[in-house]
């Protein structure tokens, strides 16, 4: 698979302030990939260098193949992109914004098949300022595909959204990877880099501190998992520690817990271990590692909203 | 034009028809103004054509001062622009269309400011396609100042604030609402309106609106053609897409020097060219130059010019007052009855037996000499004259008999100030600005061939060319300021100078008598007024004061 975005080395200041402290990172042809971090990790700065909002201080970008500290205009032609928040004209209607927008692109999506696309043709001449933020949202991105990009770049696009339309928008960036095109997202809500992304960079005080799959990073992680169960008569403490790869067990009557990081080998065992007492098992609950457990693990804060 | 830039001025043109407080401020605040300037103007023939540089100036710069960068600066604080920047556009194209837009809208609000005036004062343009130009001209050369206001402010009000920087001087100090000729006593203030690009849009639009057109102006068209690309450069090279960019932080506002100099450049080019206060050597060729004495006797006057209370020196012994009618050259078709003033000193010496009827410059008849008495310093020396159906006789003339002891008689300190209200004259180092010296050429070139000024009586014919002066005076009308100096030069043209102070002098002493028609036909002269119930005894005084004024000034007082 061919790089659609390479990144290397890049870096960006504001004052005093460093942004972005070298990061590098690519993304193959037709992937979803992930920023996550907290608001002030450097991701938007980072975007906004990709796609030349900003001028960065150091670093090479490469976009489509094309230099685009170089020639950033040949590579707007390329992309599509959602802003955080996209304001427009109070008075312009979508069928307008989108006929504008269109005109400044060599190829360009007919303004009535984006509006069926994003679902606004009820709104399609309706004033900017009278549309709600899902349908500005939806707007943004059907102006991100007015010239059916190769690449789109979408900056934290559900954030201050409503469950539904975050659902709506979760749905349509799905579409996207359906469809071929190569998306950067960036987002501080961990479910739905998981839930949306094939990959991932953790983002943290303007550096990439781990990247991968979801699942990887899950699999990588130290972390333990946290076995609770209960039983028809109380278990002995003492017997839990003979399951290899226990640690911290607890009893308290008929309840009884443990921690382990292999947990395909530390339930069988405990298994193995009531039916010899003999105590019946009654209920088994297993603690899940999430990806904010990882985030924990690797930057030590929890995400901030 | 191509589609990116179409789409750009159609959408900032319908964003702009959607925006009621937008189009409130383009179109009422024009006619707010054009209403103001009926009221201050009102009694001007035909109404407002020497005003439309002042007016189309007025709404250009409001659209370009505040409206242009009020609404970019808006869109950019909103994140309007960041999403253009997001896209292959350039700046140049986003910000052409802006200004073309801009341009439409303000080109509507003076063709409807033109239109409004064109059926107010029933005239047309005299140059309209040149006044487009003009007009066109003058909107993208502030459209430029208001770019790199908008370039300037980090917030829109920081526009307002920048805004009034530039839109009051030059609507008080740079020529715009107040006209020039206003700060004729005080030069500081031509010197610094020199530098604002507003005079020079005022008159290259007012010389197309009414005047020689476009080339005689083109100094001032060059000046707003370099105030356009000083701004347009600065504007340009201080862009910035987004409200994070400060412009404290901007690395180009070096470039603001190229606005600047503009401004500087146009000033130092206008003090190089004389055209703001030029030297009595440089003034226009209408300007006379008086020198006493023109004729064999350059004998200074033996009485100093002095105040109402020495008027009648010491060893001049007192000079008998006339006190019956004096006989006029022509006679006159309605003749006039003076209120009796008893304080009115000003002699009238008469060689000839006087049959003066005018109480105001005599005593009662008598066959007595009167003593010249000096008058209060608030008393006027002269009264009004009021009309009354009394014949004058005819009688030989008897001005020749007047002599300098004569002409210091006259009261020249009583007189007003030619800075005031009536009989003002400009200063003679203020040159009239192009529009008046075109209006003052046409007056000359029609004086060539204007009856009342032909007449064989010399005295009635300088009494007509003095009601020249007087009635534009009366009608405090465009010229008033400068008609004096032609007036003179046309005069100076047909007497010799010492001939002519003795006819000054009898005029100045007898203005009750002669003829007045030719006042009502100061419109073959072209003048920009049309009185049909003129005061004649008003002018007849102006005509009086103007004869003093002259007599001083012939005798290089």
């Amino acid at each position: 698979m061919s790089a659609k975005v390479s990144i290397r080395d890049l870096r960006k200041s504001y004052g005093g302030v460093e942004a972005v402290r070298g990061v590098s990172f690519e993304i193959q042809d037709g992937e979803i990939f992930g920023m996550l971090g907290p608001n002030g990790a450097g991701k938007t700065s980072t975007l906004e260098c990709v796609i030349g909002l900003r001028e960065p201080d150091d670093g090479a970008i490469e976009v489509c193949g094309i230099d685009a500290r170089k020639n950033p205009t040949e590579v707007k032609q390329r992309i599509g992109a959602a802003l955080q928040t996209t304001s427009l004209q109070d008075k312009i209607t979508g069928r307008e914004a989108l006929e504008l927008f269109g005109s400044f692109y060599r190829q360009r999506v007919p303004s009535a098949d984006l509006l069926k696309r994003f679902s606004l043709e009820e709104k399609a001449d309706a004033p900017f300022d009278t549309l709600s933020g899902g349908q500005k949202q939806r707007l943004a991105l059907a102006l991100a595909f007015v010239n059916n990009p190769e690449l789109v770049f979408l900056d934290e696009p559900t954030t201050g959204l409503d469950p539904q339309s975050r659902r709506e928008l979760h749905g349509e960036i799905a579409r996207m990877k359906g469809d071929g095109h190569t998306v950067l997202l960036t987002t501080h809500y961990i479910e739905e880099a998981e839930q949306l992304c094939d990959r991932i960079a953790i983002v943290d005080h303007g550096r990439i501190i781990a990247t991968g799959a979801p699942k990887d990073l899950i699999a990588a992680s130290k972390l333990t998992q946290l076995v609770s169960f209960e039983t028809d008569r109380p278990v002995a403490a003492a017997a839990l520690q003979k399951i290899p790869g226990a640690s911290e067990p607890t009893v308290d009557g008929v309840h009884g817990r443990f921690r382990t990081r292999d947990i395909s080998r530390a339930l069988p065992e405990l298994i193995k271990l009531l039916e010899a007492q003999p105590v019946q098992l009654v209920g088994l609950v297993v603690g899940k590692i999430t990806l904010e457990d990882v985030f924990i693990e690797l930057t030590g804060s929890k995400l901030r909203e | 034009m191509n589609q990116p830039l179409r789409e750009i001025v159609a959408v900032t043109l319908r964003m702009y028809l959607r925006n009621r407080m937008a189009l409130a401020y383009s179109y009422v605040f024009p006619v707010m103004f054009l209403l103001a300037f009926v009221v201050l103007y009102k009694d001007e023939q035909p109404l407002l054509i020497q005003h439309m540089g002042e007016l189309f100036t007025v709404t250009i710069l409001g659209g370009a001062c505040f409206g242009l960068p009020t609404s970019m600066v808006s869109e950019r604080e909103r994140g309007v622009w960041r999403r253009y920047r997001l896209s292959p556009v350039s700046p140049a194209r986003v910000i052409a269309g802006t200004l073309i837009a801009r341009y439409l809208m303000i080109l509507v609000a003076g063709a409807l400011q033109l239109a409004a005036c064109m059926i107010i004062g029933g005239w047309t343009p005299e140059h309209p396609f040149q006044l487009w130009i003009a007009f066109s001209l003058v909107t993208f050369a502030l459209l430029g100042l208001g770019l790199v206001i908008a370039t300037m402010a980090d917030t829109v009000p920081a526009v307002q604030a920048l805004g009034q920087c530039i839109f009051l001087p030059m609507l008080i100090l740079g020529g715009v609402a107040v006209k020039l000729s206003a700060f004729a006593d005080t030069p500081w203030v031509l010197h610094l309106s020199a530098f604002f690009p507003g005079r020079y849009a005022v008159e290259v639009m007012q010389q197309c609106a009414k005047g020689t057109g476009l080339a005689p102006a083109w100094f001032s068209a060059l000046a707003v053609i370099l105030t356009g690309l000083g701004a347009g450069v600065a504007g340009a090279k201080l862009f910035r897409w987004d409200a994070h960019q400060r412009f404290a932080a901007n690395r180009n506002r070096v470039w603001l020097l190229a606005a600047l100099g503009a401004w500087a450049l146009i000033g130092v080019g206008a003090e190089v060219r004389r055209e703001i206060a030029p030297p009595a050597s440089a003034r226009p060729k209408l300007r006379p130059t008086i020198v006493p004495g023109k004729t064999a006797d350059t004998t200074p006057a033996p009485v100093a010019p002095a105040p109402a209370t020495n008027l009648v020196p010491a060893p001049t012994p007192a000079i008998p007052v006339t006190t019956t009618s004096v006989p006029t050259q022509n006679p006159a078709p309605v003749t006039f009855e003076v209120k009796p003033n008893p304080v009115v000193t000003a002699p009238a010496p008469a060689p000839e037996p006087a049959v003066v009827q005018t109480e105001s410059l005599s005593q009662p008849a008598s066959s007595q000499p009167a003593a010249v008495t000096p008058p209060p310093a608030s008393a006027p020396v002269v009264a009004p004259l009021a009309v009354a159906a009394v014949p004058a006789p005819a009688a030989p003339t008897p001005w020749r008999a007047y002599n300098k002891i004569d002409f210091a008689r006259l009261p020249f300190a009583s007189v007003p100030p030619d800075n005031g209200n009536e009989t003002p004259i400009a200063p003679a180092d203020e040159a009239p600005d192009l529009s008046q010296q075109a209006d003052l050429n046409a007056v000359a070139a029609n004086l060539k061939t204007w009856a009342p000024g032909k007449v064989a009586d010399p005295v009635q014919r300088v009494r007509n060319l003095m009601y020249v002066a007087s009635a534009t005076d009366q009608a405090q009308a465009f010229l008033e300021r400068h008609l004096p100096y032609l007036i003179m030069d046309t005069l100076r043209a047909q007497f010799q100078d010492e001939e002519l102070e003795q006819i000054l002098c009898w005029i100045a002493n007898h203005p009750a008598e002669g003829d007045h028609s030719a006042v009502f036909r100061l419109d073959e002269l072209g003048l920009l007024f049309s009185v049909d119930d003129w005061d004649v005894p008003e002018i007849r005084l102006r005509n009086q004061w103007y004869s003093i004024k002259f007599v001083w000034w012939l005798l290089g007082w």
